[in-house]
């Protein structure tokens, strides 16, 4: 497929394949989310990539990028298959991962086991959570702990694209699984009718709570994310410190600020008076984010938000708690909001584990958000909008924001 | 969410003045102003160019000027045909309980401001409360601290006049840490010049019961 390069005017310049990374997975996550049919409503070119397209375009993507994606891809698509019992995207599945799928109930009790026999730590005989097979699809990244981000002169310039040739090498969950099966890395096969789940199937995923919500009445989404780490503690600090957060695929700019002396704005910290990443701290943090729909547009906010984080390295425990300040306006549709949301409330916490199994995790996690899209229009102009069409983006924030919270979370896994 | 304060055209006003009287003094006062800026400029372009530092982008900026200056005494007539001078406007934010942020409100400026004036608010005082009284409230805070949650800025044309409320917290514990209790409150947003306060805007902000403890 051709893809969009970043000379497009509608799309900021950024890293190469950064816009091509962000659309991919927004696909991904899109179409895995019964929630993500609220895309349709998107103007035209708003609208995902289809699937297919997105993970063919995983696999075009430019240098550690395709590592990358390929590792949400496949937790988010073998959450689908083996946490939601979701038959419809073994295919996609093992598209991604370059495998042929024969029996879809063989290929689900073969990626089961290939998962359970290689995260160590496991319970035998334990169903599978969205934290496992996220700790097995993350643990095999390169995670270097967060450094101080060069000046804007000291950055290098940004290359031109080069995309590597598909398919992918065998790693990770692709590789688990032809160790498993027996099988060989060939043509992926057409797609194979989706079957029908069987009641106990059924139970099982009812069981299984999804990781995001949203209030129909209020239109706040909750993202709980519980998930366990084997990092070092000092890691654990400096990744968790909101302050790392960017600059990312999804976080262009991130940075400590402090209010003016009129109180009347902020200005960003000098380096000289910050505190060192994963040490305390207790202030704003301007941050701007940002995703995009598709490979041509992008959308992004910029907020400033209250941060208290505080590490106890003596008791091991971290605990971030995060508020929205006020936010300063975003980009939507190629147009420019004075607003964006209004909500943006969470916490992150992390505890050690009492007396941990032997290369099991080693501390406990929670990361809890709560965020809630401003309404689009202000019915200030005609032609009157259908009811409640301003409100599209909370309608689909369980799967954006589940997108982000998996990019910060994913740095956990070691 | 701007709402009229009352028509300004009726004749005679409380001082006795005829309507007639009125225009004809603001059409004094508006072309005192012209004139006055016509007589500065100029003196200021014969003086540079004696000093023969007069040069083509100040000759384009004072032509810009001039242009400007003509235009706005044009409209004069206009303005005072329309009979009526710019409402103070009201902005009526409704903040639900969930709501940390409430995005912009704006209106236009019922007054024209020099450049450099910025503007200011007062503390949002919750109505029905009896402000002057000693000693603690009967119910929470009776006042919302303008220089904690309340933004007001000129938009960059200087014509609007942009307010925000920030900062207000999410749940009942929190919105009373930060002296933000249910209720509808009032405050003013206003120009100092020099020791003059122009009124630009009520702010009404209706703070609903948080849904969350």
């Amino acid at each position: 497929m051709a893809i969009t390069r970043q000379s497009d005017s509608f799309l900021p310049e950024r890293d190469p394949g950064v816009h091509e990374y962000r659309a991919s997975l927004l696909s991904v996550f899109l179409h895995t989310d019964p929630r993500g049919d609220a895309s349709l409503a998107l103007p035209p070119e708003m609208q995902p990539l289809p699937l297919s397209e997105a993970i063919e375009l995983i696999h075009q993507l430019p240098g550690g990028r395709t590592e990358e994606a390929l590792a949400t891809a496949e937790f988010k698509l073998a959450s689908a298959v083996l946490v939601e019992q979701r038959d419809e995207f073994i295919h996609h599945l093992a598209n991604l991962l370059g495998v042929e799928v024969g029996d879809p109930a063989a290929f689900r009790r073969a990626l089961t086991e290939s998962i359970q026999e290689t995260v160590p730590g496991q319970i035998p005989g334990r169903f599978l959570s969205y934290d496992d097979i996220r700790n097995f699809a993350y643990r095999g990244l390169a995670n270097p702990a967060p450094t101080e981000p060069p000046p804007p002169t000291e950055q290098t310039p940004v290359p031109p694209l080069v995309y590597p040739v598909y398919p992918t090498r065998e790693r990770g969950l692709r590789k688990a699984l032809l160790q498993v099966m027996g099988l060989t890395a060939k043509t992926p096969t057409p797609p194979e009718e989706a079957r029908v789940r069987s009641a106990p199937q059924a139970a099982r995923f009812l069981t299984s709570r999804p990781e995001s919500t949203v209030d129909l009445e209020t239109l706040v989404t909750t993202v709980d994310i519980p998930s366990e780490s084997r990092c070092d503690f000092a890691l654990l600090a400096r990744t968790l410190d909101p302050r790392s957060w960017g600059p990312s695929p999804f976080w262009p700019e991130c940075f400590q600020v402090e209010p003016t002396p009129d109180g009347r704005g902020f200005v960003p910290v000098p380096a000289a008076k910050a505190t060192l990443r994963g040490t305390d701290w207790h202030g704003a943090l301007f941050e701007h984010v940002e995703w995009n729909w598709n490979t041509f547009r992008a959308a992004s906010f910029r907020n400033f938000l209250n941060i208290d984080y505080t590490v106890d390295e003596p008791h091991q425990t971290i605990d971030m708690r995060f508020s929205l300040f006020s936010c300063e306006g975003s980009e939507l549709f190629v147009v420019s909001f004075d607003r964006g949301i209004d909500v943006d409330a969470g916490f992150q916490t992390v505890a050690p584990i009492p007396n941990p199994r032997a290369g099991g995790p080693r501390f406990q996690l929670r990361t809890v958000k709560n965020i809630r899209y401003s309404d689009l229009l202000d019915r200030r102009t005609r032609p009157p909008a259908a009811l409640g069409s301003g409100q599209i983006l909370s309608h689909l924030a369980p799967v954006v924001v589940g997108l982000w919270m998996n990019e910060l979370v994913k740095k956990l896994y070691c | 969410m701007t709402t009229t304060t009352g028509d300004t055209s009726s004749a005679p006003s409380g001082t006795g003045t005829t309507t007639a009287v009125h225009r004809l003094d603001e059409f004094l006062k508006a072309s005192t102003s012209f004139w006055q800026d016509q007589l500065g400029r100029w003196t200021g372009i014969l003086q540079k160019v004696r000093a023969g530092t007069y040069d083509s982008t100040q000759w384009m900026q004072d032509t810009l000027g001039m242009v400007d200056a003509w235009i706005d005494l044009a409209t004069v007539p206009f303005q005072l045909a329309a009979g009526r001078e710019n409402p103070l406007p009201t902005l009526l934010f409704v903040v639900d309980g969930d709501a940390e942020f409430s995005p912009p409100g704006d209106a236009a400026t019922n007054i024209f401001l020099p450049p450099g004036v910025t503007p200011e608010v007062s503390d949002l005082y919750r109505v029905g409360d009896d402000i002057l009284a000693g000693g603690p409230p009967v119910s929470g805070s009776r006042t919302i601290s303008s220089r904690a949650h309340v933004r007001a800025r000129l938009s960059p044309e200087g014509d609007r006049v942009v307010v925000t409320l920030v900062d207000i917290g999410r749940g009942r514990s929190v919105r009373e840490q930060k002296g933000i209790f249910p209720g509808l409150y009032a405050g003013a947003v206003f120009a100092r010049e020099g020791s003059e306060r122009r009124p630009l805007a009520i702010i009404c902000a209706l703070f609903e019961e948080p849904t969350l403890p």
